[in-house]
């Protein structure tokens, strides 16, 4: 192996790489939390406890409940489905659940829009059963909904196609049901890549701006969740209430970064079984 | 092993099942029957329809046409699930979230609540099951925390535990190192004439097939080749394909007149021959020749190599090839070189007509 003569080489490269990842990563996350307490603690405290912030709070963690389990259980369904059994359209339908990555969420909030906006396809009908979508809290959780969908899925898909099916055809020769094998069998073979995916959904649907701001229509106390809440607050120069609620969303990004590294760790243990 | 239920492991009778797979015809009108008790093997290259077989007794997959009954039942619409088979994956298919002893148990806890033995009873059942497979020291230990011949036994044990009817197994030594393998085939050999069910095994491997079934089934193409006992199949091979899947064999083409096969290098007088006029070839296993060193001889000696106790003869015979196997005994009265000119005469062995 190269080793000694690398010596330098090995430093620049590794003073780059941190030089970069200071600069871009570990320095504008700092300046969140430092713009955030920069007037003290009362004023933070003051930013995140006003109404308006306390209902974007709300709208946020109301979406990413709706938004998660749902996708939860579309994933596990979709990657049960797609990898233990094989049927025509299975490769087509396996794209299909990537669309939501590969398309700019910008296009999916006005995909929405014209479905369910004024001038949309269900438009009319709504507006006469007086339902509303768009700019409304339906409209949100559909458009997170829609971004976050692929990453339970994804996350499944893999894992379960390595695993094939023969456990879960012992189970059934053994005596055991479809419903109790999915519970004793499956499940626990896959619960680590499924809370990391979960985590991941967790993470985009809380932190989700291009398409819910399509949909949302920013009105304050109803329809702002907290990444269109700091965009509202920022814009109007106030920088340390919205570095505040931005401080939140940091938290949960470092939070999720932790529960990301145990679980890959956790993973790595079982594929070694 | 005492059976709880008093469960009879029972015949299984297969009748005109095919089976395909888009294009592929995996099996086609396969018919066949396996007496209770019996011990039979499923043997073929790959592609033959033998595990596609295995998996339709076991409901695991099923036939397009065709039926199946266990004693005298159809079970043909029965899933796995109600069948009641013991089957041991190929690669095992542990659970591997459970330990050894959950693996095993796995199939009584399934059970419905007015047929689930009670915790101690289940926990006797274990227990006695890893005595049975010598394994009585690792009830707490991880899948992955045992060989692959260990893995194999608890995997048995499992499928024993819901006292199946029929014992079906996938390659079961397909994966084990030589040395392994050569013990487990005795093992469950012997287990199998204590226990007296009815087990079916698929193999690519002749020599597993020949040592451990009290049948073989050969399989070809989505079809049986040949039923019998290993001697039979051995002995007298129904079909080329058979000849050749059990062992090595000299084809040596011949000429066929009034019922009698020629050869100008060996002497193929000693075989059954086919009536009519033709062009055959006649395969003879390279044992099943006699060797006498003349100058008469039409074949002449290329070269000899010693293997083990056999020594190798390897011949030309009027443009034929031929390899001839003689035990140390057989060749102990003869001068064999390279060069040397000798009479080949063919033993035994069969002809086919050749198209």
């Amino acid at each position: 192996m190269v080793r000694e003569d690398s010596v330098a080489v090995r430093f620049s490269l590794i003073g780059i790489a941190l030089l970069v990842l200071g600069l871009f990563i570990v320095l504008p996350l700092a300046t969140v939390f430092m713009e955030a307490f920069r007037k003290g603690i009362g004023f933070f405290w003051e930013a995140l406890s006003d109404p308006v912030a306390i209902a974007a709070i709300q709208l946020t963690l109301l979406t990413a409940a709706i938004a998660v389990p749902l996708n939860c259980v579309f994933g596990v369904v979709a990657a049960w489905a797609l990898t233990k059994f094989r049927f025509p359209g299975r490769s087509l339908i396996i794209t299909l659940i990537d669309l939501p990555f590969s398309v700019s969420p910008v296009i999916a909030g006005l995909i929405y829009i014209l479905m369910f906006g004024r001038q949309g396809y269900f438009g009319p009908w709504l507006m006469e059963n007086d339902i509303k979508i768009i700019f409304a809290v339906p409209g949100i959780v559909i458009a997170t909904v829609f971004v976050t969908f692929p990453f339970v899925a994804r996350e499944l898909i893999p894992l379960m196609q390595e695993q094939g099916t023969e456990e879960e055809e012992a189970a059934i020769s053994l005596g055991a049901s479809g419903l109790r094998t999915f519970w004793h069998v499956t499940l626990p073979n896959i619960k680590w890549g499924l809370l990391y995916g979960v985590l991941l959904c967790n993470a985009r649907a809380m932190g989700e701006f291009g398409a819910v701001s399509v949909v949302s229509g920013h009105i304050r106390g109803l329809t702002n969740t907290m990444p269109l809440h700091i965009e509202i607050l920022y814009n109007e120069y106030d920088f340390v209430a919205a570095f505040a609620v931005a401080s939140l969303l940091a938290l949960l990004a470092l939070v999720t970064l932790v529960l990301k590294g145990l679980l890959e760790w956790k993973m790595a243990e079982g594929k070694k079984a | 092993m005492e059976n709880g239920r008093g469960k009879e492991s029972v015949s299984i009778t297969i009748s005109k099942i095919s089976r395909r797979f888009g294009d592929f015809q995996a099996l086609d009108e396969v018919s066949l029957n396996i007496r209770d008790g019996e011990m039979v093997a499923l043997l073929g290259p790959s592609g033959s329809g033998k595990t596609t077989l295995l998996r339709i007794i076991a409901g695991l997959d099923f036939p397009d046409r065709g039926d199946i009954c266990f004693g005298d039942e159809s079970v043909v619409d029965l899933g796995a699930k109600e069948r009641g088979v013991g089957f041991v994956f190929q690669h095992y298919a542990l659970f591997r979230h459970m330990k050894v002893f959950e693996n095993i148990a796995f199939g009584l806890r399934v059970r419905p609540r007015a047929t689930r033995p009670s915790e101690a009873e289940i926990g006797n059942r274990v227990r006695a099951l890893l005595e049975l497979v010598q394994l009585g020291w690792i009830a707490d230990r991880f899948p992955n925390e045992l060989s692959g011949g260990q893995r194999q036994r608890v995997a048995l044990a499992r499928a024993l535990a819901i006292e199946p009817s029929v014992l079906l197994l996938d390659e079961p030594f397909g994966a084990l190192d030589a040395k392994v393998r050569k013990e487990l085939r005795r093992w469950l050999k012997r287990l199998n004439s204590d226990m007296k069910m009815t087990s079916v095994f698929v193999t690519h491997d002749q020599e597993e097939a020949m040592e451990v079934a009290d049948r073989v089934v050969v399989m070809n193409q989505g079809r049986i080749e040949q039923i019998g006992t290993p001697a039979e199949i051995y002995g007298t091979p129904a079909s080329p394909f058979v000849h050749e899947f059990l062992g090595d064999v000299n084809k040596i083409p011949c000429a066929i007149s009034q019922g009698k096969a020629a050869h100008g290098g060996v002497d193929l007088a000693a075989l059954r021959s086919l009536n009519g006029d033709g062009r055959g070839l006649a395969y003879v296993r390279p044992q099943d020749f006699s060797i006498e060193v003349t100058p008469k001889g039409n074949a002449t000696v290329t070269g000899i190599h010693i293997v083990g106790h056999v020594l190798r003869v390897e011949a030309e015979a009027a443009g034929s090839h031929v390899e001839v196997e003689l035990t140390g005994r057989e060749a102990a009265g003869l001068t064999l070189a390279p060069g040397a000119r000798i009479l080949l005469t063919a033993v035994r062995g069969q002809i086919y007509p050749q198209h």
